[in-house]
């Protein structure tokens, strides 16, 4: 049979060319939009990553509800840090043996070595914590991390495939890499600079214009993820905008379920992808200014289980009408008292 | 029984293999097919059962309905308790040098992002709270004292999610195991640990074996057992995970399904009046319970 021409076995000489002509798509879709912004509009800097983007496709309601700062980095805990330790240690660990490693031993002995010189910022926090006798605090974070290794291994299997490299913040081993930038497009009108992140947990293979490479999301917890195609297509057109080379896989793992789904990327992942970033966008810009004509902050709610918990369920009209409904709690209806 | 377990995991046998794993899954996709027809769950609305609610499903469904936050019938200590002891012995399995106390327990809680400890705590009276903590350290301090250190071999994990999703994700079954030791992809056997702060209740095995059967579904490969520890009486028991065993526990939450699909239809949820009635929030309301007691 013939591949078409959205197979990635054809587009694969031209990789670079290919992400070429993502960026250029969605820069000039960015300018569009920008370009539609009330003049007295100040959006701020937009950052675009999966969680924003996870956020619109929930509720663009209570996405724009953030107001135009966005999302900001919680600062340094035990499970904010699990992910980064748990990659920093493994990528030590397996450039010094080809053993299967420990999870905690492996997680104990990265924090005993950074001690003495921390080169990334989630070194520092670790080395404070020792610093402080916070030895709760490390326990915790050694525990998430490990429990983050260990997933990994055991979903993406031991050994690793050839030419893994863990993305952390020091790499310096042959077993490390650093991520890539976030992608700056540069648009004509300067008032809103966007930055596009990709955060892959790993990359297999080298990448290279051929783009044989793949880009892989690891989640101890799937919890309730949107469909995993959904979340394939953001990562193939972010990692793309961000290297600037089209990745021939997006692989995601989840620890909870032992899922392991590699996607071939093609071009019609990379357009729902696109269209993921530009929702993510537009909604931002919308927080920014003023209301359309015959619309309100609510019109396109999209009401669920998290109306519970959303801070503007109180102004919400589909959020309200969601919650009168008699109430259920985990797919069954409650039974009150009296 | 653990020290003798890590020194010898020859005695905990191999684990159940594809072919019983492959039968529980048909088993629990056949029930998940027909229930989803009849309770109309669906991605986003999913059904959402754990240990507690399948035991509950299974023992009275209306107690199963029971609003959640009123399912401690408002006394929390048991839970408090529960989740001191749960976090000690996890900080022993972490492997400090010395064993940890109950104040140790309480800051792993809370550095691990559950402040439901600490929050209870200081809504207590000083008098009150020193009384509980007291109570915690009767249970914690001799169970961690003869903790026995774990090899970094046997992988020790805490709070390591579980996660099966049925129907396409119309249904889905979680648990979170407060121990897992060994299993793929190390070489040796899994052994789940579960962690009590009462008395042993035959539940508790229910409990472990829906845990071996996320486990080995997730993994390919069961558990070759479940070690309970009890501390509220110092009871132990150790269960292999036959694939009997497996598939009763896979009959369990198909029959939670089978009883679930019609309540969320909007049809009645029968009571089944059993010994833990007494402390049901629903019993001054509930005939069944009333005519039982």
């Amino acid at each position: 049979m013939t591949p078409t021409p959205t197979e990635p076995a054809t587009r694969r000489g031209e990789a670079v060319g290919w992400a070429d002509g993502v960026r250029t798509d969605v820069a000039g879709r960015i300018e569009e939009l920008v370009e539609g912004l009330a003049s007295d509009a100040d959006p701020g800097a937009v950052y675009v990553g999966w969680f924003a983007a996870a956020e619109v496709a929930g509720c663009p309601a209570r996405f724009r509800a953030g107001g135009v700062d966005g999302w900001d980095f919680p600062g340094w805990s035990p499970q904010s840090a699990a992910a980064s330790v748990g990659r920093s240690a493994l990528a030590r660990c397996v450039d010094r043996s080809s053993e299967l490693p420990d999870p905690l031993g492996t997680v104990k002995a990265w924090m005993r070595d950074v001690r003495s010189s921390p080169t990334s910022y989630v070194a520092e926090w670790v080395t404070h914590l020792s610093q402080t006798g916070d030895r709760i605090g490390l326990a915790a974070t050694a525990a998430l991390a490990a429990r983050w290794i260990a997933g990994f291994v055991r979903v993406v299997g031991w050994p690793f495939p050839e030419k893994l490299a863990l993305v952390v913040d020091d790499p310096d081993s042959p077993s490390a890499r650093r991520g890539p930038p976030p992608w700056r497009p540069r648009l004509s009108t300067r008032r809103v600079p966007v930055s596009v992140a990709s955060k892959p947990d790993a990359i297999a293979g080298t990448v290279a214009p051929s783009g044989r490479f793949d880009v892989m999301f690891h989640r101890p917890n799937s919890r309730d993820d949107l469909a995993l195609a959904e979340r394939a297509a953001f990562e193939a057109t972010a990692a793309s905008l961000a290297i600037g080379i089209v990745p021939a896989h997006v692989v995601l793992s989840a620890a909870d379920t032992g899922e392991r789904l590699r996607f071939p990327v093609n071009d019609p992942l990379l357009t729902r992808g696109a269209d993921q970033v530009v929702e993510v966008i537009r909604h931002r810009l919308r927080a920014a200014g003023p209301l359309a004509p015959g619309t309100t902050e609510f019109d396109d709610a999209t009401p669920g289980p998290a109306c519970r918990y959303c801070p503007t369920a109180d102004d919400c009209g589909p959020g309200q009408q969601w919650l009168a409904r008699p109430r259920r709690h985990n797919g069954l209806p409650v039974v009150s008292l009296g | 029984m653990l020290a003798e377990l890590l020194a010898s995991p020859a005695r905990l046998g191999p684990g159940a293999g594809p072919e019983v794993l492959a039968e529980a899954c048909s088993l629990l996709e056949s029930a998940a097919a027909a229930g989803v027809a009849v309770g109309g769950w669906t991605v986003d609305e999913p059904l959402r059962l754990a240990k507690r609610s399948v035991r509950e499903l299974l023992t009275c469904p209306r107690r199963a309905l029971v609003d959640s936050s009123l399912s401690a019938g408002g006394d929390l200590t048991n839970l408090v308790l529960g989740d001191i002891v749960d976090a000690g012995a996890k900080l022993a399995t972490l492997g400090p040098r010395v064993p940890p106390t109950v104040d140790d327990a309480v800051g792993f809680l809370a550095a691990s992002g559950s402040t439901f400890v600490s929050d209870h705590l200081a809504s207590l009276s000083s008098e009150a709270a020193a009384e509980l903590l007291a109570e915690a350290a009767a249970r914690l301090d001799p169970l961690v004292a003869s903790w026995p250190a774990v090899p970094g071999a046997w992988w020790p994990r805490v709070e390591e999610p579980a996660r099966l999703r049925l129907a396409g994700g119309a249904i889905v079954v979680s648990g979170k195991l407060d121990i897992l030791l060994g299993g793929p992809p190390t070489p040796l056997p899994g052994l789940v640990v579960e962690l009590k702060a009462g008395r042993w209740f035959d539940a508790v095995r229910y409990d472990g074996h829906l845990y071996a059967l996320l486990v080995g579904l997730r993994d390919g490969v069961a558990p070759a057992a479940v070690l309970s520890v009890c501390a509220g009486d110092g009871a132990t028991q150790l269960e292999p995970i036959r694939a009997e065993v497996l598939l009763h526990a896979a009959e369990r939450v198909a029959e939670a399904i089978t009883v679930a699909a019609p309540l969320a239809a909007g049809e009645p949820a029968p009571a089944r009046p059993n010994p833990t009635c007494p402390y049901c929030p629903l019993r001054p309301t509930c005939p069944e319970a009333q005519a039982a007691a």
